[in-house]
């Protein structure tokens, strides 16, 4: 974009718009992180005045050794859970937006259909385990990591029919013509077209496999899949809650995804100089 | 050239997965809408746990509770993401900053965020005390029935308002950079710009975001859920914490009832809007 | 039947205190190489004890125990194994609650019958009834925490300094409160209501006086004989939340008084009297441990001072898998029969101080137990009745909103009492029993 001399006027709102953000989000951080560091009874009152008593190394330790380690355990099956989840997701939704973004005939508009159906219909898990059950794979990895597939589908696919819509139809043909063939025009020229809204999919979804809790225990059991979100939820109970342990456990669980964020964050901002398309 | 250009044979593993797995369970389940299930066995009632479903006093205010819930927090997401999502690429200093800490809340989760928000909105929180030095009395944002579905609503388009912007931001991207080139070499002002070129552009993101964020409004509970239990009374229940304590007090069946009628209500309402939307698209 | 249920409750809570111990078996077996997985929904003190009482038994047996965490809700947790039941992911051994929720379970078909074993008979009679199938007679549950008796909660130095009585009446409790409120800035009863189980606790403990007024009720009710408004006693339960909402005499915003931030109060005398459960006293010993002797306690007053009584909770239990790997069974029940001993209560103990009985034969409450829980456990053997959710399994899915409701307001009992019913019926309705 040209730059252009900026207005004084517009100065002062981007000043005004960033002293904004510490009461919009940085008081609610620095609550999250203040309280990790808290001793139990001053964590209880729940208040943003600073410790009396330093409990970071304390509170931390307590989470990280916890169960002779568990919680880096829950993070492993998190994150290989993630990580198959996403990868199919992205091969197999990005595929499939591309085909039905393009097709118009009939087979495109029920699919589409369908496909919103499943963005408003919240999962049934017993039919599920009986579906998981007659393909033999209830239980399994595998078997989770499709159910982590189909629920997340309908929201990825619709984020790349929306993206692929602005790439125009002609590249497409100019790539068959030049003799291309339909596979290999997706995956050489779509494909790495397409990477911002990649990049989004995985971050967006991405969070919501890692803070799933309720699918790894009715599909696959037990500390095989048990997941990292488990610990924060562990850690908040009606009766009887250790504040500081809990945010401290909270702010650990976030941590790779907000790493992820990081990274990605960067992804977008390439594509958003890559995604000059020539037309 | 349809067909060979873009072979449906593409489309088939992502279909089948989300068909086999997802879809046919579903319709499944429609099945236990009409029943007394205990998930071991089912008698089948007909259309009486819909009658049921509809006389229940939590549902008449969670219906009016969703509808506010959902359009409130659906079009401020839409219209704040997409003011965010311009000013943060528009090349100012701060965009980056903003476009990282936007999305910040989303990777929280909702636990974290609603114990954060209960901490600091309750009557002795920071909120309270501030609005003291300027001699207002306490406000009860989660326990005031007038207030508590606003303030679920202000934290809800906290926390989601990341993930809106980030569709935008993506859309964005994806214009190409000539048009705006064009624009400026023919004078065009910021405003005529964004309405003539950028907007007809991101009609598709628009649809995406409206329609994520509608119906994850009419779905979403559990946020609400955490802050308020639904409460005070009735003032936050909304449809999907309605199924939820039927599901949690083990009323498989009427709970179910109670997704088959969220799914009705949502396609009524978005199918039709898609459509719009959709028909606005090719009219650009 | 049910009499008989509550008159042995309250004598084998009363036993439980007295008598000698079981010990673990001498010569403890090897488990080695095997893996028990176990999934609960505790945390904090309890939870630590648990694990205590887990890291024992692999040091005794060579097992391993695989422990998974639950969602801390009670009922959410108990809807979650019964879902697990249907999907095959039943862990080896877990937490339910004991009474309505585990028949729910069909235990018939994932529970294991314990009624076999030698040790069975270290279970306190009538908790071992109540995890008894009516049907088989098989025996599902070992207890795992302790007993709640619920009553008023009161700060006894605030009670001296005003020279306060123990009210022994309804109208004499409010007569309190009025003084508390005219003499001091201190908020006569703390009402902790922004939790699902804080809110039902006062109405959930009137049920000793419907018991009183009528034995038969909760049967009665379940086979729609009664209607709940029938009863005086159980409109009481209602007019009492109404009246302290209505005097003013409990905190301003009772919706966003924790059950934590009310224990305190009580501690602190910012708040004088507080109706609750025994287990608040495990909360004021860890948010404020020097303030446990000021605590005393006395029943929830009704209307006739010479008729007070206090109603009671069962403890959680654990139960195991009924299709557990023939391999782990003997292990299982070994750590079953573990967790009735004494040197297992001993684990316990080193980790929280109990609030309540242990529903075990021959197991004594340690001296560290506070005054209040042990003033709380005399009432238990003169005249006490578990809460009516073990006699009948009707409980509508909005009870905790409508009382919070009532406790604020928004209901007045009559109101209250025709939503409770219409809930409750709904939930007998999908429940299918007869005649609703």
């Amino acid at each position: 974009m040209m730059v252009r001399k900026r207005s004084l006027f517009s100065k002062i709102a981007e000043v005004f718009l960033v002293v904004l953000t510490i009461f919009t989000h940085w008081i609610v951080f620095y609550f999250a992180i203040i309280t990790s560091g808290k001793n139990k009874a001053e964590a209880g009152r729940l208040d943003l005045r600073l410790p009396t008593e330093w409990n970071f190394v304390e509170n931390y330790t307590y989470v990280l050794t916890y169960q002779n380690g568990a919680f880096l355990r829950a993070l492993k099956n998190s994150v290989i859970l993630t990580v198959f989840s996403i990868l199919i997701l992205v091969l197999t939704a990005s595929a499939t937006a591309y085909i039905l973004q393009r097709r118009t005939g009939l087979i495109g508009k029920i699919s589409n259909k369908i496909i919103i159906a499943g963005l408003i219909v919240p999962a049934s898990i017993v039919p599920t385990y009986w579906m998981l059950k007659l393909l033999h794979i209830a239980g399994t990895l595998p078997g989770l990591v499709l159910v982590e597939v189909a629920t997340l589908f309908p929201f990825a696919t619709m984020l790349y029919k929306g993206y692929i819509a602005s790439i125009p139809k002609e590249i497409d043909e100019a790539a068959i013509i030049d003799g291309c063939s339909a596979e290999a025009l997706f995956a050489r020229i779509i494909f790495p077209m397409i990477k911002p809204i990649t990049a989004t999919v995985v971050i967006l979804r991405s969070i919501v496999v890692y803070n799933d809790f309720q699918n790894p225990q009715y599909y696959m059991s037990g500390s095989r899949s048990q997941t990292v979100q488990l610990f924060v939820y562990s850690m908040k109970s009606a009766w009887t809650t250790d504040y500081g342990h809990m945010f401290a456990a909270a702010i650990l669980v976030s941590m790779p995804m907000i790493l992820l964020y990081l990274f990605l964050n960067q992804k977008i901002l390439e594509g958003m100089t890559a995604g000059a398309v020539k037309g | 050239m349809n067909k060979k250009t873009y072979p449906i044979r593409m489309a088939i593993p992502g279909l089948l997965i989300y068909l086999i797995i997802f879809v046919i369970p579903t319709f499944a389940s429609f099945y236990f809408s009409m029943t007394r299930w205990n998930l071991r066995t089912s008698e089948f009632t007909g259309l009486e746990n819909y009658v049921t479903f509809f006389t229940m006093t939590s549902t008449k205010s969670a219906l009016k509770n969703t509808a506010i819930y959902a359009s409130v927090c659906c079009l401020a997401k839409l219209i704040l993401g997409l003011l965010l999502a311009r000013y943060v690429c528009s090349g100012v200093r701060s965009g980056n900053y903003l476009k990282i800490l936007i999305f910040f809340p989303t990777l929280l989760g909702n636990v974290v965020t609603a114990t954060a928000f209960q901490s600091i909105l309750e009557p002795n929180g920071i909120v309270n005390q501030v609005l003291a030095v300027f001699g207002i009395p306490t406000v009860r944002f989660l326990t005031d029935k007038r207030l508590a579905l606003a303030t679920c609503c202000v934290i809800d388009i906290w926390q989601g308002l990341g993930t809106a912007t980030i569709i935008f931001i993506a859309g964005l991207s994806a214009i190409p950079r000539d048009y705006y080139e064009a624009a400026s070499i023919d004078g065009a002002r910021d405003f005529q710009v964004f309405r003539k070129i950028t907007l007809p552009l991101m009609v598709p993101s628009i649809n995406t975001v409206l329609t994520l964020s509608l119906i994850g409004g009419i779905r979403t509970y559990d946020l609400i859920y955490t802050l308020t239990g639904g409460g005070p009374g009735y003032a936050t229940e909304v449809m999907g914490s309605v199924v939820y304590k039927l599901f949690s007090r083990g009323s498989y069946g009427l709970a179910t009832t109670g997704n088959v009628i969220i799914f009705v209500i949502v396609s009524v309402i978005v199918f039709p809007l898609n459509a719009f939307v959709s028909r606005w698209e090719e009219q650009l | 039947m049910k009499k008989k249920l509550a008159f042995l409750m309250s004598a084998a809570m009363l036993m439980g205190m007295m008598g000698t111990t079981a010990q673990a078996s001498e010569e403890a077996q090897d488990f080695s190489g095997i893996t028990l997985t176990l999934a609960y929904n505790t945390s904090g003190d309890v939870a630590d004890a648990f694990l205590e009482q887990f890291a024992a038994f692999e040091a005794l047996t060579g097992c391993t125990v695989e422990v998974e965490k639950l969602a801390s809700d009670a009922s959410e947790s108990d809807s979650m194994m019964q879902i697990r039941a249907a999907t095959g992911e039943l862990p080896d051994i877990w937490l339910n609650s004991v009474g309505a929720n585990l028949k729910s379970m069909s235990p018939q078909e994932n529970c294991y019958d314990l009624s076999g074993q030698e040790w069975i008979g270290r279970i306190a009679d009538t908790y071992r009834e109540i995890g008894t199938d009516d049907e088989t007679g098989a025996v599902y549950v070992v207890p795992a925490t302790t007993s709640n008796v619920a009553g008023v909660f009161y700060n006894k130095t605030e009670y001296e300094a005003l020279g306060l009585e123990i009210p022994v009446t309804w109208d004499e409790f409010l007569e309190n409160c009025e003084i508390i409120r005219q003499n001091t800035d201190k908020d006569p009863c703390a009402s902790p209501y922004d939790s699902a189980s804080g809110v039902q606790i006062l109405f959930l403990a009137q049920y000793f006086y419907v018991q009183q007024e009528n034995p038969d009720f909760a049967e009665q009710y379940t086979n729609r004989e009664v209607e709940l408004h029938e009863s005086e006693a159980y409109m009481r339960g209602l007019t009492k939340m109404y009246d302290l909402w209505e005097k003013g005499y409990q905190t301003e915003d009772p919706l966003s008084l924790s059950f934590e931030d009310a224990a305190l109060q009580l501690a602190n005398g910012e708040a004088v009297m507080l109706i609750c459960r025994t287990n608040v006293m495990g909360t004021v010993e860890m948010l404020a441990p020097e303030k446990l002797d000021e605590i005393g306690f006395f029943p929830l007053p009704d209307e006739d001072g010479d008729a007070l009584g206090v109603a009671t909770w069962m403890p959680t239990g654990w139960v195991m898998n009924q299709n557990i790997a023939a391999e782990k069974e003997a292990c299982a029940l070994a750590f079953l029969e573990y967790l009735t001993t004494s040197d297992a209560i001993d684990v316990y103990c080193t980790k929280t101080t109990p609030t309540g009985a242990f529903m075990l034969k021959d197991i004594e409450l340690p001296d560290t137990v506070s005054n209040a829980v042990v003033e709380a456990q005399e009432w238990v053997s003169k005249a006490s009745s578990p809460v009516m959710e073990y006699f009948s399994d009707i409980k509508g899915a909005n009870i905790a909103t409508i009382l919070q409701m009532a406790g604020t307001g928004e209901y007045t009992p009559e109101e209250a009492i025709a939503e409770i019913e219409q809930d409750n019926a709904i939930d007998a309705q999908q429940k299918g029993i007869e005649g609703w």
